[in-house]
């Protein structure tokens, strides 16, 4: 009897945004280590999260072309809770950080995988991004290398 | 001039993301000769950067929300390359090896002086 060759399959990585752009760079920079899946909500990335998951997440923070039915975030709750009524600034808010909101969804549903966002951080925010979802990475700006850096070994945990 | 530090502070951040950030996308990981398949990448980055409007465009929108960041010495260099790289534009487009070179370091320039200047703006409103 033979024992048939396996191969291990690439790790999926998890683009999460509202455009094309991350998935373009992941598929020219990173498909050679990644099978790139692609998500543009918190709804979206959950059903991939079910199948066929994804060991590593690519996460956009800035979300302002996604419809606002697609927001992770009530508009009136921000707005009565942050922002004196104003119901603009609310959405805004929610808009500049999706990424971070769409994070949490998707940590409040039990996915720990590392999670990286191409965003240059203060120190401080990451510290508290890091202390509220666990592995996050941040990278400054679209650097491949630093990007393979940052998602190197990263593998989906056992559930 | 209009909004509030807190408002002028949000703006730039935005600059950053949807100008500094995406510019540099393919200009941040090429050097010497852009290859013909990254071409349409890169001059998307810069001429079609946000919505399908060229990044100087973007600059353009959110200038006015920037408050005295509008002045800031990063914010006045990344608007030079932008200007640059907008009269690029003919010669890139027919994509012409000399052009896209010099697009691919005034990408670069845009990318770090809006990140330079996010930087600075959030240590001014650091406690």
């Amino acid at each position: 009897m033979t024992t048939p060759l396996t191969y291990p399959a690439r790790p999926v990585l998890l683009v999460i945004e509202d455009g094309t752009e991350y998935a373009e760079f992941a598929q020219l920079f990173l498909g050679d280590a990644f099978d790139i899946r692609a998500a543009r909500s918190a709804r979206d990335a959950l059903a991939l999260l079910a199948d066929p998951g994804a060991d590593a997440l690519l996460v956009d923070l800035r979300f302002d072309r996604a419809p606002r039915e697609d927001l992770v975030g009530d508009v009136d709750d921000t707005a009565s809770r942050l922002f004196g009524g104003d119901r603009a600034r609310a959405l805004r808010h929610l808009q500049d950080q999706q990424g971070a909101l769409v994070l949490g969804a998707l940590r409040a549903a039990g996915h720990t995988q590392r999670a990286v966002f191409v965003h240059d951080f203060p120190p401080r925010r990451l510290a508290n991004l890091r202390a509220l979802y666990g592995e996050v990475h941040a990278v400054p700006s679209f650097d491949a290398s630093a990007l393979r850096a940052a998602l190197a070994g990263a593998r989906r945990p056992a559930r | 001039m209009t909004g509030t530090p807190t408002s002028h502070r949000e703006a730039v951040a935005r600059l950053a993301h949807d100008v500094g950030k995406y510019v540099g996308r393919i200009a941040r990981n090429v050097d010497g000769e852009v290859p013909p398949a990254l071409a349409p990448l890169l001059l998307k980055d810069v001429y079609e950067t946000h919505d399908g409007r060229p990044a100087l465009a973007r600059l353009a929108a959110l200038a006015p929300a920037l408050g005295p960041y509008a002045e800031h010495p990063c914010l006045l260099a990344a608007r030079d390359a932008l200007q640059r790289a907008a009269r690029l534009e003919p010669a890139a487009r027919a994509l012409d090896p000399a052009a896209l070179r010099a697009l691919l370091d005034l990408a670069r320039e845009v990318e770090s002086q809006l990140r330079a200047l996010a930087r600075a703006v959030h240590d001014e409103g650091a406690p």
